[in-house]
Order: C-alpha cells, then sequence, then structure tokens
C-alpha cells in the first residue's frame, strides 16, 4: 500500500513539475526589456525551466516503475508500455503512456538544443518539436483526471484548476509578446524577407 | 576555441552579455560586440552556458 501511495504521489509532482516546467518555458521568451535586470531574469527563468523539466522526468520515472511493481492495481510491463491495453482504465492509463513517450521526446530535444537547432532551418523544425510539450502536458492532465484515484476530491480540482490557468495564462503572454516582437522589430521584418521571400 | 554570431539570427537579446561579460558587450541596441572571439579553457564552460542561453540559437562556439 505504501508503494501505492508513493507511485500516487510521484504522479501528482511530476505534473506539477510539467506544469512549472511548461510555464517557465513560455515566459522564458517573453521579456524584451533591453536591461540588465530582466535579462538577468531571463536568463534565471531558463535555468528553472530547465530544472523543472528535469524534476518532471525523473518524478515520471518514479511514477511509472512504482506502478508497475505496486500490486495494489494489476498493471503489467506491456500494458505499460503499449498505449491503451492496460486491462485497468486502459484508456485513461493509454493517454499516460502516450504522455511519458512524447515527453521522452521532448526531454531530448530540450537536451540536444544546441545540436539540433544547428542552422535557421532545423531550428524551425526544433521549436515545432519542442513545443509538443503543451500536447505531452494535455495528455497528462486528461491522464491524471480519467485515472487519477484522488479524482473528485475537492483538492484535485482546485490544482488541475489553477495549473491549467497557469499554462494557458503563460501561453498567451508568449503569443502576445511574440507578435509584438514580429510587428515592431525592424530585424525580424528585414529576416522574414531574406528567408521566405516575403511570404510568411 | 572561437565564439560566432549568426547575424542572420540574433535578435539582440543580450542574454549572452550577461552570461559571458568577459568576451561579450552591447552595443546601444542590445547587440552583442565581441572584440576578440578567442575562447580561452577557463572559460569555454562559461562560453558553453552563453551559447546554450541565447534564446534565437545565434551563438556559437566552434574549434580553432
Ligand atoms: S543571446 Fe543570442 S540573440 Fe541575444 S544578443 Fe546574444 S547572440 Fe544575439
Amino acid at each position: 500500500m505504501t508503494l501505492w501511495y508513493l507511485a500516487r504521489a510521484a504522479g501528482l509532482i511530476a505534473f506539477l513539475a510539467a506544469t512549472g516546467s511548461v510555464v517557465l518555458g513560455a515566459l522564458a521568451s517573453t521579456g524584451h526589456r533591453a536591461d540588465d535586470r530582466s535579462r538577468d531574469r531571463r536568463v534565471l527563468r531558463q535555468l528553472a525551466h530547465r530544472s523543472a523539466a528535469v524534476v518532471t522526468v525523473a518524478m515520471l520515472g518514479l511514477h511509472v516503475v512504482l506502478v508497475v511493481t505496486d500490486s495494489f492495481v494489476d498493471l503489467s510491463v506491456p500494458g505499460a508500455l503499449v498505449p491503451f491495453t492496460a486491462g485497468y482504465r486502459g484508456f485513461a492509463l493509454g493517454l499516460g503512456t502516450l504522455a511519458a513517450y512524447s515527453l521522452a521526446a521532448v526531454a531530448v530535444s530540450g537536451a540536444a538544443r544546441g545540436r539540433l537547432a544547428a542552422s535557421a532551418r532545423s531550428a524551425r523544425h526544433w521549436r515545432a518539436l519542442h513545443a509538443s510539450a503543451y500536447v505531452v502536458w494535455l495528455l497528462s492532465l486528461g491522464h491524471g483526471i480519467l485515472a487519477g484515484t484522488d479524482t473528485g476530491r475537492w483538492w484535485t480540482w482546485v490544482l488541475y484548476a489553477g495549473c491549467a490557468a497557469a499554462v494557458a495564462g503563460a501561453l498567451v503572454a508568449r503569443l502576445v509578446v511574440a507578435d509584438r516582437h514580429e510587428s515592431t522589430s525592424p530585424l525580424a521584418a528585414a529576416r522574414r524577407q531574406l528567408t521566405t521571400g516575403g511570404v510568411r | 576555441m572561437r565564439i560566432e554570431v549568426d547575424w542572420t539570427r540574433c535578435d539582440g537579446h543580450g542574454l549572452c552579455a550577461r552570461l559571458l561579460p568577459e568576451k561579450v558587450g552591447l552595443d546601444e541596441w542590445g547587440f552583442p560586440v565581441i572584440d576578440t572571439p578567442e575562447i580561452g579553457d577557463d572559460l569555454v564552460p562559461h562560453a558553453r552556458r552563453a551559447v546554450g542561453a541565447c534564446p534565437a540559437l545565434a551563438l556559437r562556439l566552434v574549434p580553432g
């Protein structure tokens, strides 16, 4: 039974850390003011984003190992590895399996950022790949709500709603900043001309 | 090692100057000014950090 408690706790912490990482990642590209303090804050957000991502991966690993080894729910290794084949809450666990795989892709892309995004072209692909972190987060939210045995208690709703508001807010802030930057920076305009011949 | 800026990508975010102040200054618009691009061994870890922090992926550390 202890393992089961730990498994749930690890899952929840992984979700919280994922939320933190997504929020900080989105906010890392905001704050374009040209003074040293906002530059330093940006560097710090970036660092915190990467640290939260490491915690997410570690906690997810723990969560998976504990859920499989624990005997309270009967989950086999193949059931955990192949999406939607788990006997217990198959759909909900499938979401979790998919989230874990896509998180692995996002985490690897993040760790290999310098190598994968060496040219301007590959940088665009890198951004698209890394932005699938938002999908990972949605999958894990679905997984948490549908598979979590705590779902329904008041504090889980507070937690999920708070996390969803944080991610939505950070995403909006990021899009607003990117839009403003694209439309006001002469450099961005010039580059658009150069790289796409003026077509967006 | 040498540090290079890809000017087609640099957006003048200026983060590199905060992480590698020994080598990178900023002009009045926030774009990096690098007088001597050669990076000594003692500065390589800092240079890598600056390369990893550049939001536009415009910084590079190249051998030589
Ligand atoms: S961090 Fe990158 S984008 Fe910002 S000024 Fe330095 S090289 Fe340019």
